[in-house]
């Protein structure tokens, strides 16, 4: 496919910065998230889509067709295919059936490949959608703060994996530098319970009150989709995979600078080593009256310049 | 002191002390939570309380959540600040935690023909100006694109030189020599493409040691049908569905009956005719 694309050359500008945009790159885009609906959707599902949608906009796609004959955990092929295509590497499918009720199934991609694929259980009676909460929420492409709770992330190695593959879902942008103190706007908070094995995912408005002192006091106001899922079946990608996705290229990393300092003022310090010198052969300011040869025990040979000048 | 200042003092003391539970910043947990700052994360590794879980969980989790909200925004006001005109900016380290990436690591492309040589003789691309003088319009024109300047396929004038033949036509020759030096840059950048992908090409353009793909044995198939006299119209069909298989790569065009029914003909002829009216088609 890539060969084709540099045989055919783009004919525009706009086409060849579009494909610019979607090759491997250093410095990584955002994931961009694919929603897509099953065979059989009902309400509350295609709400929860919607939602997963605005939350990852602008780097989400919507997919409006109903799509028949997926099924992810058979084949991912044709949801690849439909990421290669719109170029995004998260995807979220929906369905529902008696076998499996509202049924949400999240999958990130690495080079199109299916990495890692989550199947939850949404819990429709607990549900509560943007639209519920009335109140100002967040703008669009906001950078949020995640959080997450429960020793369950942390013990067994699917839920590892789950935090992992959360952070990626919805982080947002990556390699950002700086950030503006007033823009955090949004947090996302997963809880999980080590007996029911629930995952609860609060969106919160975040709140910056006067404290005392410099730093403000936070307090969340819910705005988001209220969500509660059950993990029905996972589908991880093999630890060698996994791996070889994880490599960093070197051309990024940050290469150290040696000797600079920065001391306790602020003030940038630096350490020049020099190499050894012959202080003999130093080139100074000539002064006739110290020349070497001029010098003498008696003075006798400045007494004979003397008179010369005389 | 008086009952009534008493009263007043434990009152002002409990507001005081209100306030100072509400505009506190203060957290304490049993574990330290970790934070990432990179990706603006916070990992709070504490067990979950189950009694309060299961009593009011909204509230349990907004509390957790706003303590451990507090902690990142204590340990973001840490970081270094800029201030960009308005805005005050935090400098965020790199981020701890390692996501896989996307798409792979970028690969450095092959050099082509030119870069090698250019690299070893040491040859630095110049910079060159985006205007030069156009003589004739006496004024400053693009060096490519729209309207450039000393553009030679607008020479309305040109000497024969001595040497050539009369009767040559010399702007044919130009646009002629034009088209072939296009063709041949073309050439090159095939070859060079050729070349990065490892692919042997023969001087026709025929590439060698290539796996046919389905499309290719359709095309041979075609082609062979077409290579007799009469361009396989009398043959017999080498396969079943021979129409379907060879369907983009016929070079006879497809007639219809002369006995087939009036009605589709006289469709066809009204298309036209319609077509010829309309003023949206070229």
């Amino acid at each position: 496919m890539v060969k084709l694309q540099r045989v055919q050359r783009p004919k525009t500008q706009r086409g060849k910065r579009a494909l610019k945009e979607r090759e491997p790159k250093l410095l990584e885009n955002a994931r961009s998230l694919l929603c897509i609906r099953g065979n059989k959707t009902n309400n509350v599902m295609k709400v929860l889509l919607k939602n997963l949608h605005l939350l990852k906009s602008p780097h989400s796609k919507m997919y409006q067709r109903k799509n028949l004959d997926i099924l992810p955990f058979d084949s991912t092929s044709k949801l690849e295919w439909y990421c290669q295509k719109s170029d995004c590497s998260l995807f979220a499918f929906v369905t529902t059936n008696k076998k499996r009720p509202n049924n949400l199934v999240l999958a990130r991609l690495h080079n199109h490949i299916t990495l890692d694929m989550f199947e939850f259980e949404l819990n429709s009676k607990t549900f509560r959608s943007l639209d519920d909460f009335k109140c100002e929420k967040f703008a669009t492409g906001n950078k949020p703060c995640l959080l997450f709770h429960g020793e369950l992330f942390d013990n067994e190695p699917d839920y590892k994996r789950l935090k992992c593959f959360l952070t990626d879902f919805f982080r947002g942008e990556i390699n950002m530098k700086e950030i503006d103190l007033n823009g955090l706007e949004h947090v996302m908070t997963f809880t999980i319970d080590s007996q029911t094995k629930l995952l609860s995912i609060r969106v919160y408005h975040v709140e910056l009150k006067k404290s005392g002192h410099r730093i403000p006091r936070i307090e969340l106001n819910e705005i988001g989709p209220h969500i509660d899922l059950t993990v029905r079946r996972t589908k991880l990608a093999s630890d060698d995979f996994y791996k070889k996705t994880l490599k960093q290229p070197d051309a990024i990393k940050q290469k150290k600078v040696k000797n600079v300092t920065t001391n306790e003022l602020g003030t940038k310090m630096g350490r020049i080593h020099m190499e050894k010198q012959d202080y003999n052969q130093l080139q100074t300011r000539k002064m006739k009256g110290l020349k070497r040869g001029l010098i003498t025990e008696n003075g006798q040979q400045s007494e004979e310049k003397r008179k010369k000048i005389d | 002191m008086n009952s009534n200042d008493l009263v007043k003092n434990i009152l002002q003391r409990d507001v005081d002390e209100q306030d100072r539970i509400l505009k506190s910043t203060e957290v304490i947990k049993a574990c330290p939570v970790e934070i990432d700052l990179g990706n603006l994360l916070v990992w709070d590794p504490n067990a979950v309380d189950q009694q309060a879980y299961k009593e009011n969980r909204e509230e349990y989790i907004k509390n957790t959540m706003r303590d451990n909200m507090q902690l990142l925004v204590n340990a973001l006001w840490e970081v270094p600040i800029e201030r960009h005109d308005n805005a005050i900016v935090a400098k965020l380290p790199d981020a701890k935690t390692i996501v896989p990436r996307e798409k792979p690591v970028p690969k450095p492309k092959p050099l082509t023909k030119w870069q090698k040589f250019a690299q070893s003789k040491g040859i630095v691309k110049q910079k060159k100006s985006k205007f030069v003088w156009d003589e004739q319009k006496k004024e400053w024109g693009r060096r490519f694109g729209y309207k450039k300047a000393n553009d030679e396929s607008k020479v309305w004038l040109m000497e024969v030189p001595t040497s050539a033949d009369p009767n040559e036509d010399q702007f044919a020759k130009k646009s002629a020599a034009k088209k072939e030096r296009v063709a041949k840059n073309e050439f090159q950048r095939l070859k060079n493409i050729a070349r990065a992908n490892k692919i042997n090409v023969r001087n026709d353009g025929a590439i060698i040691n290539k796996k046919s793909t389905t499309n290719d044995v359709k095309k041979a198939l075609a082609t062979a049908k077409y290579s007799d006299a009469s361009m396989g119209q009398f043959s017999e069909r080498a396969v079943a569905n021979e129409e379907q298989q060879t369907r983009g790569f016929n070079k006879k065009r497809k007639y219809e009956s002369n006995l087939g029914s009036l009605k589709n003909e006289k469709d066809k002829q009204l298309k036209i005719f319609e077509q010829l009216g309309s003023s949206t088609t070229k």
